[in-house]
């Protein structure tokens, strides 16, 4: 209270210097004027400072009768922080997973709905700050307002009477931008960034459960398409990473899955996937595949394999069909050497042609099989290294469902930066507008032009 | 000394010289008014003086009283209100 002890001093020599310019022995009326402006100003202020009580309990006694608090409007300021965050954060990730892909056309939209987010994120650090100003200091101000409109001469009038009716303004007004942006903002549905399945790791095995190397799996999205969506090269270990800032696969769609392994198209079983259905790790398994020391043995859909031994340069398979006449087909890279080849301990010679795949060279040979069991013994002249076929990857990218998105995320972009920026500004200027008609009726002159 | 004590202090100050202004300017509208100068002109602003000073001195005399006024006003005014309706 030094502050009204203080500015009811101001008060009091304010009126006595009115007094003195009274008493002056000049006959000049423009000067008389000064000296009752200047007690009707202490009258003024005296009245201000006796009511500065009432002053502090009349913007909570308001507040109190609309029906809104300042507890609320923080609670609603942190769950907007919160879902900008969430949202900034969304964004973020699904920029980050086209930083893999060279796409500057899908990652432009995203960045103008990155730019709408922090701007938001900005100016909600801005009502935050100005609300907690106001909050925290309303007393203050007002004090200080009071004190200012106390100085004699009319120094601080304007600033003082502007300073008094905005603290209860703003106090006021503050608690009520939720209500007034609540009217205008458009429902906003919150589709964020679950809707891409995260990565998933394709592991492509043979019939036996071998795993087959570098491997190349085509995905596509309809189960009778010629062009593959997606055309991706396997490791060694035909191990192949979907997704991983590379593919981009919503959360909701069917996949079709083909595997190209040396020439030949396999359909893998799963061949359809769900990817609602895939976890961290996906097994494909080619049926009608044997794959073992850089050979493979294609079979045909009536020969069933009983077992498999694989010792490194031998390799011992079991087959039965009772079909006469049923064949198998042997693919080998150009590197690999075969020493002979048995079936039920007889030897057998196999006619070798050459085709090139993929810029590797591959021969391939029809063996006849006996009907009932075979027992197939291939012994190779060492240990192969596979060799790795030259691709053009295409990495999956479900464009159809993005733009939808991206969509989504823009206009979620354009609403927030509406909502928190636009809204925001045109209520504080509202609030302004509505402290100095305030301050007018205080007794303050001060003229804002806000345009 | 505080900035309080130097308001108060000046402010004592400034009505002991507007005491002295009053009687000066009182002298001085007197000795106008009274003057053997036959211009209506003059004698009216001494007149006007006059009247000044006396104002001056009449609202000098009533100024504590008139803020103990105010005061007293207001704390009459200023009752405890109703407490305000708590929203749910």
């Amino acid at each position: 209270m030094d502050f009204l002890l203080l500015a009811s001093n101001l008060a009091l020599l304010t009126y006595i210097i009115g007094v003195l310019i009274l008493t002056l022995p000049i006959p000049y009326k423009g000067l008389k004027k000064w000296g009752v402006f200047l007690i009707i100003d202490a009258i003024s202020t005296m009245v201000l400072i006796s009511i500065y009580g009432i002053l502090l309990y009349l913007s909570d006694y308001i507040l109190n009768l609309i029906g809104y608090s300042w507890s609320s409007f923080l609670n609603w300021l942190v769950a907007r922080t919160a879902v900008l965050l969430t949202l900034f954060g969304a964004l973020s990730y699904i920029s980050s997973l086209f930083k893999g892909i060279h796409a500057f056309v899908i990652s432009s939209p995203i960045n103008i709905a990155i730019t709408y987010v922090s701007l938001a994120l900005s100016a909600l650090k801005i009502i935050y700050f100005l609300a907690l100003t106001i909050y925290s200091l309303k007393n203050k101000l007002m004090l200080l307002g009071i004190l200012l409109y106390s100085l004699p001469f009319r120094i601080g009038k304007g600033v003082g009477a502007f300073l008094i009716a905005s603290s209860i303004i703003m106090y006021v007004g503050f608690p009520l931008l939720p209500a007034f942006t609540a009217y205008l903002t458009p429902s906003i549905g919150q589709s964020l960034g679950s809707s891409f399945i995260n990565s998933t790791k394709v592991v492509i095995v043979d019939e036996m459960g071998n795993r087959i190397p570098y491997p190349i799996l085509l995905v596509y999205t309809k189960a009778n398409e010629d062009e593959p969506k997606g055309v991706i090269l396997g490791n060694r270990d035909g191990v192949i990473y979907l997704g991983y800032s590379k593919d981009l696969i919503p959360t909701n769609i069917t996949l079709f899955f083909k595997v190209e392994f040396m020439g030949y198209l396999f359909v893998p079983r799963p061949h359809e996937v769900n990817t609602s259905e895939i976890g961290s790790r996906l097994l494909l398994k080619t049926p009608f595949l044997l794959y073992g020391n850089g050979l493979s043995i294609i079979l045909g859909n009536d020969v069933i394999v009983k077992g498999m031994a694989n010792y490194g340069d031998i390799l011992i398979i079991n087959l039965y069909t009772q079909s006469v006449g049923a064949q198998i087909k042997l693919v080998r890279y150009s590197n690999v050497g075969i020493d002979y080849i048995t079936i039920n301990d007889v030897n057998v010679v196999c006619d070798w042609s050459m085709f090139t795949w993929r810029n590797i060279k591959l021969y391939e040979c029809t063996l006849p099989l006996n009907k009932s069991s075979n027992s197939l013994t291939i012994v190779f002249k060492s240990i192969y290294e596979p060799l790795r076929p030259k691709v053009i990857e295409k990495r999956f990218i479900a464009l159809s469902d993005l733009t939808k998105l991206f969509y989504s995320y823009i206009v979620m972009g354009v609403t927030y930066l509406y909502t928190l920026v636009f809204l925001p500004s045109v209520y504080i200027a509202f609030l302004t507008s509505m402290s100095v008609a305030l301050s007018r009726v205080l007794g303050g002159g001060i003229k804002i032009k806000l345009i | 000394m505080g900035v309080i004590e130097f308001i108060q202090q000046l402010t004592t100050q400034l009505m002991t010289i507007a005491w002295l202004l009053f009687l000066v300017t009182w002298i001085i509208g007197w000795a106008i008014r009274g003057s053997p100068i036959p211009i209506h002109r003059v004698k009216r602003a001494g007149q006007g003086l006059i009247e000044d000073a006396v104002l001056a001195a009449f609202w000098m005399a009533m100024g504590s009283t008139i803020f103990a006024l105010i005061s007293y006003i207001v704390s009459n005014v200023y009752q405890p209100m109703p407490p305000a309706p708590i929203t749910p």
